[in-house]
């Protein structure tokens, strides 16, 4: 048999597998990038015990492998009492990787903002909300952007690391193949394959986002 | 003064990475030939002259890499085979997925780790003769000790990727199946009380849970459930090699048949707290479909 027709036989499971990777990558990002634009402004509140926390959360999302941190949520808490099904677990642990990668994207975005529109707004007499809602945080996220669709594609890649917490997705749905018929060349190009079939077309979105902005900006 | 002291420490850290680095590509633990030694059989044909490298998979008690000290019964039956062939042996640890991979690519002559013989897998690597028969262990806390009992009792179960009682344990179980990368997150698993039984090798889960107190393994094939076919007919184990090496393949279907014939294999097993019918194969080796 062909490598297109042993393809072909795989490819319904590789599928299902697809969906839940899809799935995870989603519910990282929706509930993500919301607690990361709340991280990102918290990490430099002036209450201490808010900053320090915020901090917190950032620092080990950024620095702690997901792979750790998925290993922890599910296999580690139980011993805690705290019991999630795998694919919570994943979601919960991607959600937290997303957002402390997230906010410092969104921190630098709020950052790049030139320095004379926020004299400008104090000397408008505009309010610290207002400034931050109306003229920080438009521009802000503007320029974070392409950074941040850049790290959903890496969100998606990264749930294939799910697949250590039994999650059925893409990367299992190949290693179960794989193990059954120790074509394992085969079936991992497969899964590559599915995933570059979303990662590329992302990547290319990605690039005409970059250059609409920057003939915006022009 | 500060830039010369760094640069030494500097010179003295890449040094010290390159030989770190050379050690590491040399790969894993090496026993050596003996020169004056007459091998069992001739023009054995290895990667490397005069060396077998051995991929390791980690699957107490028949093999484990044990930080560079592999121990196992799958090691023991090699290093035998090794010493009577005048070969050294390297070791070095692997996956399954790798290990298939290494194979395929020459990089390692043969692997280890309870590997069962299958008619598709044989399409890809070709495998020694059978050295145990693979039974699959029921081990709950509820004192279950079949499968249908498990079925009775609701729940999730789980078993390890890769083994062939999968397909049947899915009809029956259905979505409360769960399936691990490997044992030790079965095991993570069934100790944090997610799994009402666990389906894995007999060996592993017999010495896993030896002397745990609650927690009770029961040999799969001891009262066999007619839906799982691994367990009417159990797989045999062998070593995966590479395909179409009829020297190596002949010296070490001898040297399990030795091996057998002369009741080392069935001391190992008891040896390793398993039953010594697990080394009771059939003549002909039996390929699981």
């Amino acid at each position: 048999m062909s490598w297109f027709t042993d393809w072909a036989a795989y490819l319904p499971q590789m599928l299902v597998g697809l969906r839940m990777s899809l799935y995870i990558a989603f519910v990282s990002v929706v509930l993500g990038y919301p607690l990361g634009l709340v991280l990102g402004l918290t990490v430099n509140s002036k209450n201490f015990a808010a900053r320090a926390i915020s901090l917190a959360i950032v620092e080990i999302g950024r620095g702690a492998p997901a792979l750790v941190i998925l290993y922890i949520f599910y296999y580690g808490l139980p011993k805690f009492g705290i019991s999630m099904e795998a694919v919570t677990a994943a979601c919960v642990g991607l959600v937290w990787n997303a957002a402390a990668y997230a906010s410092e994207i969104m921190r630098a975005g709020f950052q790049s903002v030139d320095r004379g529109q926020l004299e400008a707004s104090n000397a408008l007499g505009l309010s610290r909300r207002d400034t931050f809602v109306r003229i920080i945080m438009p521009q802000g996220i503007r320029s974070a952007i392409p950074g941040l669709m850049g790290l959903a594609i890496q969100m998606f890649q990264g749930t294939s690391l799910a697949f250590a917490i039994t999650v059925p997705e893409l990367m299992k749905a190949a290693d179960e193949i794989g193990g059954r018929n120790f074509n394992y060349l085969e079936t991992f190009m497969l899964a590559g394959l599915c995933y570059a079939a979303i990662t590329l077309p992302a990547t290319w979105i990605t690039v005409f986002f970059e250059k609409r902005m920057k003939r915006a900006y022009a | 003064m500060n830039t010369h002291r760094l640069k030494t420490i500097g010179a003295l850290s890449a040094a010290a990475m390159t030989v770190a680095v050379s050690i590491t590509a040399c790969g894993g633990p090496t026993s050596a030939s003996n020169a004056s030694c007459t091998p069992k059989h001739s023009g054995i044909q290895t990667v490397t002259p005069g060396k077998l490298t051995v991929g390791v998979i980690d699957i107490p008690p028949y093999s484990s890499y044990n930080s560079g000290n592999p121990t196992g019964v799958d090691i023991s039956i090699v290093s035998k085979i090794a010493k009577d062939e005048c070969l050294a042996v390297s070791f070095e640890q692997a996956s399954y997925a790798d290990a298939i991979q290494s194979i395929g690519g020459n990089s390692i002559d043969l692997a280890v780790g309870s590997i069962a013989v299958t008619a598709t897998r044989e399409k890809v690597v070709d495998f020694s003769a059978s050295i145990y028969v693979e039974s699959m262990g029921v081990t709950t806390r509820i004192g279950a000790t079949t499968v249908a009992e498990v079925e009775k009792a609701g729940g999730k179960v789980g078993t390890v990727e890769g083994y062939n009682e999968i397909a049947d344990l899915k009809k029956i179980f259905g979505d409360r199946l769960i399936t691990y990368p490997s044992s030790v997150e079965l095991k993570a698993d069934f100790d944090n009380g997610r799994l009402v039984a666990s389906f894995d090798a007999y060996g592993v889960s017999a010495t896993e849970y030896k002397g745990v107190d609650g927690v009770t393994v029961a040999l799969g094939t001891a009262k066999p459930d007619p839906r799982i076919s691994a367990l009417t007919r159990p797989p045999e184990d062998g070593f995966p090699l590479t395909k179409d090496n009829t020297s190596l393949k002949q010296a070490l279907d001898d040297g399990i048949t030795s091996q057998h014939q002369d009741g080392t294999i069935g001391k190992l097993l008891t040896g390793a707290g398993l039953t010594d019918a697990l080394g009771n194969v059939s003549k002909t080796q039996y390929v699981s479909p």
